[in-house]
């Protein structure tokens, strides 16, 4: 979900054991703001990996990001990368 | 007590009898006696006794190495002969000769000067195992039956929870796939991602996450294999678990589409070439990313 309409809210995804965990926010709504950044600043204390992702699947962009922007569209958090 | 025993040759058997006061050892001393036999290097004691062939008593004293005796007694694998002999006619000092498969009661007879209660001790145990009512036995089986069932419980429950994981971890894959590449995936089984930096790779989705990523050029030709995902542990208040596949996927997918250049430095690769049929045709449009 992304915030292209007027009651679009905005989502983070964080990996864990369960697949992963939601917590989606309204830009507007300050309350959930803080609730999506307190998980996401717990998640990179842990040392997770933020990855923006904006546009629809269509145009997807993207980048690594270190702060949390609640204006982002979709924020996924995984597990740092290692190699195998 | 009077140690018995059986005479390897015709005479009757002799009884032996510890030296202490007065001429016996109580009972109760002989374990730590044999005890110390055993343990130490050389006998502690001696032994006199008495032939009671002869018609007049004749006492002998020698030394047995108790340690040895002991061991012959409990295993009682062969013969094995022990310091000293025993002439039916006369002792010779300082030697004598046992033959320990002749002793009577091998194992149960040391174990009988080990313990003092012997067979009574062992009869009780064998009692002790075989009386159970019918009712302690259902009650023991009705907590066997429900250790099973909660195993049961538990592996079936962990088992769920990692299908449910996958599962989940496949919906977020699915919402950031592009039209192409999820039409790419549903025909190959694969992904097909174009970096950051340009590259081509293909993320095989079999059951892994270690080596499944292809480096390839426009023409499908494999330039490379590289393993790298995310880590795929993680730890809670509950211990240690793992996260599922498609979470290393999706991981994977990110990594090769927004940080192209860190995933290069960090996988570790293999099979390097390069492409050697750069004339075969480039790859057609729907294997190309956004």
């Amino acid at each position: 979900m992304t915030t292209a309409t007027d009651t679009a809210v905005n989502l983070l995804s964080i990996a864990d054991k369960t697949g992963d965990t939601r917590i989606m926010w309204h830009p507007d709504s300050p309350d959930e703001v803080e609730i999506a950044r307190d998980a996401f600043n717990k998640a990179k204390k842990k040392g997770m990996l933020a990855y923006a992702v904006d546009g629809e699947t269509g145009k997807q962009t993207g980048e690594v990001i270190r702060e949390f922007d609640p204006r982002r569209g979709k924020i996924i958090m995984t597990k740092q990368l290692q190699g195998g | 007590m009077p140690i018995h025993f059986p005479s390897h040759y015709d005479p009757p058997a002799v009884t032996v009898e510890l030296e202490g006061s007065p001429g016996i050892i109580p009972t109760d001393e002989i374990q730590n006696l044999v005890w110390s036999e055993w343990t130490t290097a050389t006998p502690s004691y001696r032994i006199s006794y008495h032939d009671n062939v002869m018609t007049r008593e004749t006492t002998r004293r020698f030394v047995i190495p108790a340690r040895d005796r002991l061991w012959a007694e409990w295993t009682a694998v062969d013969e094995t002969p022990l310091t000293g002999w025993y002439n039916e006619n006369a002792f010779i000092t300082g030697e004598i000769t046992y033959h320990a498969s002749e002793f009577y009661g091998r194992q149960n007879y040391t174990w009988t000067q080990w313990q003092h209660t012997g067979h009574s001790m062992v009869q009780q145990f064998r009692h002790f195992q075989v009386e159970m009512t019918a009712e302690e036995r259902q009650a023991r089986e009705d907590a066997r039956q429900r250790q099973r069932e909660e195993e049961s419980r538990r592996r079936l429950a962990e088992t769920q929870r990692k299908q449910g994981a996958q599962t989940r971890a496949m919906e977020l894959l699915e919402m950031i796939l592009t039209p192409e590449e999820k039409l790419w995936r549903d025909q190959h089984d694969e992904i097909m991602v174009r970096g950051s930096d340009g590259g081509m790779y293909v993320i095989e989705l079999r059951e892994s996450v270690h080596g499944n990523i292809r480096h390839t050029d426009e023409h499908g030709c494999v330039l490379g294999r590289i393993c790298v995902q995310p880590g795929m542990y993680d730890s809670d208040e509950e211990g240690s678990h793992a996260l599922p596949l498609a979470d290393g996927w999706v991981g994977q997918y990110l990594a090769i589409k927004f940080n192209e250049a860190t995933m290069k430095v960090t996988g570790n690769w293999s099979s390097l070439r390069e492409c050697r049929q750069p004339d075969v045709p480039i790859l057609g449009r729907g294997a190309r990313a956004a």
